[in-house]
């Protein structure tokens, strides 16, 4: 048997969703684990962040980090993980995008600390605290402008089976090799000529099962999504929130994708859209603010207050 | 491969003359753009286009081994041909040319800033270069021309037409929607300058078009469906008498769907008296020698034409174009009645008798004691209706007085329009139209009679409004053009197209929703299907890349990667290397 491969797995802020659907990958882990040597990983054990800075620089072979870094504790968690490995992998679409924790950039950081500490709505005369926790960052920055990644493996949260194809690849030597189709590519329902009439919300009326759920009004990512997920939304009847990011070259604008593809798609006046798509921000660039062109400009208007 | 290779970037930069290097400095543009990157030799010459220009680029490809081309002169429109032609006599790929235009876009436009356009040439050039560093090979394709030509519309213009095609010894199908072909013509009475019957003319037409071997004349019909491109249209035209369909297949298609005379419904004078007219409905009484007042049954005795009714009226009743027929239709019909009235009167604007022989007409009018007034555009003529009699008051600009006639008959000589149906034309053609509905040209100047669709033409009135002397004329060239295309038998076309990256494809039907043109349709036979371009019919325009929510169309020749190179450049300029600048 060969040697298990060293392996450090880091969580920058994050659900730890990534992590649990890798413990997801049930008794393939009795394969996988003892090929793995496990370096770091404080969410199953007790490492701390001192061992991680004790390895030497690129003695560990492959690094996962989840979540983006928010924190300066985060930041620095992913500064190191970088030095310490040979591969690292944005793992899940916070690491890769920015993810759900992205979306904090539609808000000035200010915002965020009064509905989170001083008015929430859950807590007593909140106050901000201030002792015993790492800095927080005035904004989100995309981990990739951060550090440089050898892979990215997108999803809230990716598969197991996902997961498990890339990490026995990774083990083995092999390139991964991960299919570019997106989301419709595995969605059987049925695809007719007509443009979409009018926009539905999730709960108004009652979707046809066999018929493409974006033609009956209801906005559906899967074309501007990457298909790693096999869709798996869309065939249980759920219309594809885009988690997965955009499909290869995968650091395309996902969110522009799909509203100017709802542009032609949806022959509607500009008022009507505008009223009925609720949310656009939060709708189209739910996993990829950071890293899209609009979120671009929101990172560079925040560098520019501290200049 | 060709992607790979190394680019060695040539810039030419043409004078143009005094065109660009009146306002331009060339010299120093030339000097800067020799030291971007990729680029091995830069200079300007007097004309780039010239056979001296010519040689020049083929000599300095071959000199420095160049493998792109940016020539930075007019607009593509006018010369890219012409250097994508040069470029390939000197074995680089035509797609591999780049075309700045300084002149349209620089010179001409900032003449009064020569500093600034010799900032923005610069820009351009640099941003060219950038580009055609990325520009890579492209495979030129031909079609095969089916010898079929389709004409629509049997007036004037679709008659000469068809004849034209059918003389030249190619299959030609006129398909018009009435019963009878001749079209407006048909409905006039004598037509300026010779006074010839129209419906002599029309008739000399007719039998032309009935004797021939090689024309199917279609009335009563109308074309219902066309899909295909430019050589292998294949056309649904459905006959209205029978509703019965039949296919052609159709190399070439020229459309000559004429005009409507403006009919001014619901706005005063017209309405206010049977015997208010247009002249389209005067022309037809004359025609049948019933020129009788509507209301009374009898002759007018002093009758008063309005020129310029619906006609270079912008905003007011619609149609800023001047119809450039009606003067001299109108002094000619006023000669003609003086004959047999008392008093002719005509209330103009302006008199624009322009045309071979129309000013002939016009002096004839005032030789018969036609009375000519000139109104004030600002303040139209007020036009009341008492017992039954017209009064017309109005104040001669040109005299200065406030002056009234009583007319028997009122004549408005109202605007030429497009005709009815003519969205459903357009939609099925893939026309574009201009301000006043009439179909676009490809270029007003350099392909007056070639459409944005490959293989239509246009011909006639359904161009812009024109009379029938001008229609025969552009009649006639349309049908060279088709007659050209059926005597090469096939035909380049532009690998300058969209291309489909089958498995990034969502088969999500943005693109065929986008697509003005039709050319996207869905392979069904892969599962999940995926969209397929039908290159002939592609005109580059990008849409459905733009559009394309899964990044799975290219543009060729307009790639992401082309367009943010210039867009970076524009930003972004490389530091000048080299050379005398410090």
């Amino acid at each position: 048997m060969t040697e298990p491969v060293p392996i450090a797995m880091a969580q920058g802020s994050s659900c730890w969703g990534c992590y649990q659907s890798l413990i997801d990958i049930h008794l393939n882990l009795a394969t996988v684990l003892p090929l793995l040597d496990i370096k770091y990983w404080t969410c199953v054990a007790d490492f701390k962040l001192k061992d991680l800075e004790g390895y030497p620089d690129k003695s560990i072979t492959v690094g996962l980090y989840e979540g983006m870094a928010r924190t300066e504790e985060d930041i620095h968690l992913l500064k190191l993980i970088r030095a310490k490995c040979k591969i690292l992998i944005a793992f899940g679409s916070c690491s890769c995008f920015g993810g759900i924790p992205g979306m904090a950039n539609f808000s000035t950081i200010e915002e965020c600390n009064e509905v989170k500490f001083r008015n929430n709505k859950t807590v007593k005369d909140g106050e901000l605290p201030t002792e015993n926790l790492p800095a927080i960052a005035p904004v989100v920055i995309p981990n990739r402008d951060i550090v440089d990644f050898e892979i990215f493996l997108p999803g809230c949260p990716p598969t197991s089976s996902l997961i498990l194809t890339a990490l026995t690849a990774l083990l083995e030597g092999k390139p991964i090799e991960l299919p570019p189709h997106t989301v419709c590519h595995y969605c059987d329902r049925e695809k007719k000529e007509t443009p979409i009439e009018k926009i539905l919300r999730p709960y108004e009326g009652i979707a046809d099962p066999d018929r493409c759920l974006l033609e009956q009004g209801y906005i559906c990512l899967g074309s501007a999504t990457w298909g790693l997920c096999e869709g798996q939304c869309v065939s249980h009847g759920v219309t594809c929130r885009g988690c997965f990011g955009p499909p290869p070259p995968i650091m395309g604008d996902q969110g522009a994708a799909a509203i100017s593809m709802l542009g032609s798609y949806a022959p509607l006046e500009s008022e009507v859209l505008a009223d009925t798509v609720h949310d656009p921000l939060g709708c189209f660039w739910r996993f990829t603010y950071p890293t899209s062109h609009l979120g671009a400009i929101r990172i560079k208007r925040e560098e520019a207050k501290t200049k | 491969m060709a992607t790979e290779e190394v680019p060695r970037i040539g810039v030419f930069v043409c004078h143009c003359g005094h065109n660009i290097a009146g306002t331009v400095d060339v010299e120093r543009v030339a000097e800067i753009a020799a030291h971007y990157p990729n680029v091995e030799f830069a200079t300007h010459f007097m004309f780039m286009c010239s056979d001296s220009g010519q040689q020049l680029i083929r000599d300095k490809i071959e000199e420095f081994s160049l493998n792109r081309v940016v020539v930075a002169s007019c607009s593509p429109r006018m010369h890219e041909p012409t250097f994508r032609r040069v470029v390939e006599e000197a074995d680089v790929n035509r797609y591999c040319f780049e075309q700045v235009n300084l002149r349209e876009h620089v010179s001409w436009c900032h003449m009064r800033e020569p500093e600034a356009a010799t900032e923005k040439a610069i820009d351009l050039i640099r941003m060219s270069v950038a580009r055609a560093a990325l520009l890579v090979p492209l495979e030129v394709k031909t079609v095969s021309v089916e010898p079929h030509t389709l004409v629509v519309g049997g007036g004037v213009a679709g008659l000469r037409a068809a004849i034209d095609i059918d003389s030249r010894g190619f299959k030609v199908t006129l398909v018009e929607r009435e019963p009878e072909l001749g079209g407006n013509l048909a409905k006039l009475s004598t037509l300026y300058q010779g006074n010839e019957k129209a419906s002599d003319v029309i008739e000399r037409m007719v039998l032309a078009a009935r004797i021939s071997e090689n024309l199917t004349i279609m009335t009563d019909s109308e074309v219902v469906d066309v899909e295909g491109y430019i050589g292998n249209f294949d056309v649904t035209v459905k006959n209205n008498a029978t509703d019965k369909t039949e296919k052609l297949r159709v190399g070439a298609i020229i459309v000559a769907t004429g005009f409507q005379s403006w009919v001014p419904e619901g706005i005063p004078p017209y309405g206010m008296s049977l015997d208010v007219i247009t002249l389209a409905q005067l022309e037809e009484m004359k025609r049948d020698d019933k020129l009788l007042c509507p209301s009374t049954g009898k002759p007018p005795k002093k009758v008063m034409f309005i020129g310029c009714v619906g006609s270079r009226q912008p905003g007011v009743q619609g149609h800023e174009h001047c119809s450039r027929y009606c003067c001299t239709a109108m002094v000619k019909a006023a000669a003609d009645i003086t004959e047999i009235t008392d008093e002719v009167l005509i209330l103009y604007d302006d008199i624009r008798t322009f045309g071979k022989g129309h000013e002939e007409v016009h002096r004839s009018a005032h030789e018969k004691f036609v009375m000519f007034s000139k109104f004030d555009r600002t303040k139209p003529a007020k036009t009341t209706v008492a017992d039954g009699a017209l009064s017309v008051k109005w104040r001669d600009i040109l005299a200065g007085d406030n002056l009234e006639f009583h007319p028997d008959l009122l004549v408005l000589v109202t605007a030429m329009i497009p005709p009815e149906g003519v969205e459903k034309v357009s939609q099925l053609f893939s026309l574009t139209r201009s301000a006043d509905g009439f179909f676009n040209e490809e270029h007003i100047k350099l392909a007056p009679l070639t459409t944005h669709t490959a293989g239509v033409m246009i011909a006639g009135a359904a161009q812009s409004a024109k009379d029938s002397t001008d229609s025969t004329t552009q009649a006639s060239g349309a049908a060279a053009k088709a007659a050209s295309l059926m005597a090469r038998g096939e035909v380049e076309i532009e690998s300058t197209v969209a291309h489909v990256l089958e498995e990034l494809c969502s088969s999500c039907h943005t693109c065929a929703t986008a697509c003005p043109y039709g050319a996207i349709s869905f392979d069904t036979s892969k599962k999940p299907e995926i969209a397929v371009v039908t290159e002939a019919e592609c005109h580059g325009c990008g849409t459905c890349a733009a559009g394309c929510p899964s990044s799975a169309i290219i543009m060729r020749h307009s790639t992401d990667e082309q367009i943010t190179a210039m867009v970076e450049a524009f930003l972004m300029p490389p530091p000048v290397m080299g050379g005398g600048d410090s």
